[in-house]
């Protein structure tokens, strides 16, 4: 596993970028891309017909009443925050470090980002009995809530999100726009619009550099804050789980690790349909996220001691309750599950070089994601069950999610993937010039090169 | 003769057959009729009606409560139709085809209930005759069957009287019905006494407290109890589904001298309104926002340059 080789020479400069432009436009799906997209588009639409149903007949329709009020939307809004994080991970974090690998990842980490944090919004508002009423949240909010605060802070997180997608994007979407052939009106429209008449300069580069050093350095502490923010959403309560100093970190170091399994879930999928994609998602980058998964899991692993072992120490009141149902009780099950495949085995397995090639890191991501979906669930629904209301019916104590809460749950997911999916299609996932500029090339060389698509 | 006379023969078959066959079919269509319009009757829900009555100060109503059984548990009919109308049976038979004794009509709401304020030309003729009853009906719901509840209520008061010292203060309150020509005294029936609060009546004196042989029931007043603003406090004496007089409840405000605690002036805090921010977060939380809106701007600028640029080249 060997670093990139430094290109030096103009001629094999330039060649290297026409390889590059060969191998990174984006092309046609082939049938399993488009099943999937349909898969994708068919699960996407029952949720917004289940959501129509709700907007019709309110939130009886889930498994919510007036004491457990917080179900599956909430814990799923917390995963898309979670995920979200991954953007100022690779894009800025590792940017700001002058990371040498990161530039094929930045785009894939940035677009993770946009798409979750676009239905983080959204999964809010279907939270919402009456979703018209989130204008009362702009027009009277109280500047001392931590809900108007996480509003703020998530609108802002999204907006730089999409800047730093954008911004780095508009010589690949000028690229596309000049050389790809064959495709429709529409496409080439869309091009011509996104592109906002980018001719190569060095002056438009020279902006987009900078743009890029400004949202690196903005980026990464609305990150912290819009997790952050969302932590307090829970911790500024008393509520036995929730009633935590160290949320915030603890949220914090959770997201780390759902992003970075997630961009390497994505970089696994993109390097098996895409075949020439090898050359660039290599077996060195797995392995340098393999281990930034593992130092990001065994911090994360430290907060979740602190975060349990503290309270179970002291044992006091509803909190001990609350522990014994995580620990031995109904949720133990689900709880040391996810303990063990979403931060446990995936630590074992990475430690050793031959558990991070691109499959076994495949499986230890997935593995990841979807502990740390049901992390959330556990982290916002157990809690729930205990309100200082004396002789309730023990019924009301108990949620369950009822279908259509299901349908529109995974409907989001199925959405923020379609925005993944569409993207792909019709963007360079992988930056030209970026990647370029890792190797090495100089600017003026990239400039030179991709001007030859705008003279033809 | 012998063709004409078969022809004549087919004639009045066939005529025959036509009418019987015409006959038939009416018969089929009507009876076809009656059994859809029974199937329709026979295909709506039952739902059990509930009238209750209640005199409070004065001022009577008559609640109508709708429910339904759904898996062995009642829950309350929300999509009735029809409205539920109130007939008072008392002054003459009531008919429904010429509106006689018609009190009102409402729609119940979506928690099955209804209530009609008994408007006060009826209370005159209630309180002339002691004896009243009182009929909720509705029909032709293309939900539900028709029902039809009747309620049957004596005339009853209460009077309530207030003895206040400086170490006793007691409430004393006595339930009378009407009988024969006059109001007497009831003995032996539950009456309960307790102060008005803002959401709920707190319960003086001795739980499931009954009338003694001269109607009365009494109370000590807890002397700490926190009164209004303007030294008032309102003493409650109520019965609760009495099987004759229904739900009677009469009140009344009397001096007092514990005053409430003020409300303690918080101002600005994390934990009071909107409008009173602790101005070290407004002007922080402002700024924050200010700098890192001012730079999505600033960029936003930027992508508007680079587009000017691009124009530029082409030009």
């Amino acid at each position: 596993m060997e670093e990139p080789k430094k290109i030096t020479n103009e001629a094999e400069a330039i060649q290297m970028l026409r390889q590059y432009n060969d191998d990174l436009l984006p092309r046609k799906f082939g049938i399993v891309g488009n099943t999937w997209t349909a898969l994708l588009i068919i699960i996407f639409l029952t949720g917004v017909y289940c959501y129509t149903n709700q907007l019709r007949y309110g939130l009886s329709i889930t498994g919510m009443r007036d004491f457990v009020f917080w179900g599956i939307y909430i814990s799923n809004f917390v995963f898309f925050v979670a995920i979200s994080l991954v953007g100022s991970l690779v894009t800025a974090v590792l940017y700001l470090l002058n990371i040498p690998w990161r530039a094929p990842l930045s785009r894939i980490s940035e677009v993770i980002a946009v798409a979750a944090v676009i239905f983080a919004g959204l999964i809010i508002i279907v939270d919402m009995g009456r979703p018209e009423r989130i204008v009362n949240m702009f027009l009277h909010g109280r500047i001392q809530s931590p809900i108007v605060w996480d509003v703020m802070v998530v609108t802002t997180y999204m907006t730089l999100s999409i800047l730093l997608l954008y911004f780095p994007l508009l010589p690949g979407i000028a690229f596309c726009r000049d050389n790809l052939k064959g495709i429709p009106k529409w496409q080439k429209w869309m091009y011509n619009i996104l592109s906002l008449g980018w001719k190569y300069s060095p002056e438009q580069y020279h902006i987009v550099k900078k743009a890029i050093t400004i949202l690196s350095v903005m980026i990464i502490p609305v990150a912290l804050c819009i997790h952050t923010v969302t932590s307090w959403l829970f911790a500024s309560t008393y509520r036995p789980g929730w009633d935590s100093t160290n949320f915030g970190a603890y949220f914090v170091s959770g997201a780390f690790v759902v992003g970075a399994g997630g961009v390497i879930a994505g970089m696994a999928v993109l390097r098996k349909f895409y075949p020439s994609y090898k050359t660039y998602l290599t077996d060195l980058h797995f392995d340098r996220m393999g281990k930034l998964l593992v130092l990001l899991t065994v911090v994360y692993a430290y907060f979740s001691i602190n975060e349990y072992l503290i309270p179970a120490y002291k044992m006091k009141g509803e909190e001990a309750e609350h522990l014994h149902e995580l620990f031995t009780g109904y949720y133990a099950p689900l709880f040391w599950s996810v303990q063990f495949f979403g931060m446990v085995l995936p630590i074992i397995v990475l430690l050793f070089k031959k558990g991070r090639k691109p499959i076994p890191m495949f499986i230890m991501a997935v593995l990841v994601v979807v502990g740390a979906w049901f992390k959330r669930y556990l982290i916002v629904i157990p809690t729930m069950s205990y309100l200082p209301i004396q002789e309730i019916p023990e019924a009301w104590k108990h949620y369950a999610p009822t279908f259509q809460e299901w349908a529109i749950t995974l409907g989001s997911l199925a959405g923020a993937l379609l925005i993944i999916t569409f993207f792909v299609r019709f963007f360079p996932i992988i930056s030209v010039w970026e990647v370029a500029e890792e190797r090495g090339v100089s600017h003026e060389t990239i400039y030179k090169h991709l001007n030859e698509g705008n003279e033809k | 003769m012998k063709n004409n006379f078969m022809n004549h023969l087919f004639k009045k078959l066939r005529h025959g057959t036509i009418s019987v066959s015409l006959i038939t079919v009416t018969c089929l269509f009507i009876n076809k009729e009656a059994i859809s319009q029974a199937e329709k009757d026979s295909a709506k829900l039952s739902a059990t009606m509930t009238v209750s009555y209640k005199a409070s100060n004065g001022s009577r109503s008559i609640k109508v409560n709708l429910k339904r059984k759904v898996e062995k548990k009642f829950i309350a009919v929300d999509n009735l139709k029809t409205p539920v109308s109130l007939y008072f049976k008392s002054v003459k038979e009531h008919n429904p085809a010429d509106g006689t004794g018609l009190v009102g009509k409402l729609y119940l709401g979506k928690d099955g209930e209804g209530v009609f304020e008994i408007p006060d030309d009826i209370n005159k003729l209630i309180s002339g005759l002691h004896k009243y009853t009182f009929i909720a009906k509705f029909d032709a719901d293309p939900i539900y069957e028709d029902a039809e509840e009747e309620i049957s209520i004596a005339d009853s008061k209460i009077t309530l009287s207030y003895l206040g010292e400086d170490s006793i203060k007691t409430a004393t309150a006595t339930l009378y019905e009407w009988k024969d020509s006059a109001y007497v005294p009831v003995a032996g029936a539950e009456l309960k006494l307790g102060i008005k609060r803002t959401f709920s009546i707190f319960p003086i004196g001795e739980s499931g407290a009954v009338t003694d042989s001269s109607g009365k029931v009494s109370a000590d007043l807890p002397l700490d109890m926190p009164g209004t603003f303007d030294r008032k406090i309102t003493i409650v004496a109520k019965i609760d589904e009495h099987e004759s007089f229904g739900n009677v409840e009469v009140s009344k405000e009397v001096p007092w001298s514990v005053l409430p605690e003020p409300i303690p002036e918080i101002g600005r805090a994390l934990w009071a309104t909107g409008d009173n921010a602790p101005y070290v977060l407004v002007f922080s939380s402002l700024s924050i926002i200010a700098v890192i809106w001012g730079t999505i701007f600033y960029l936003i600028s930027l992508l508007i340059k680079i587009r000017k640029i691009g124009r530029d080249k082409s030009s």
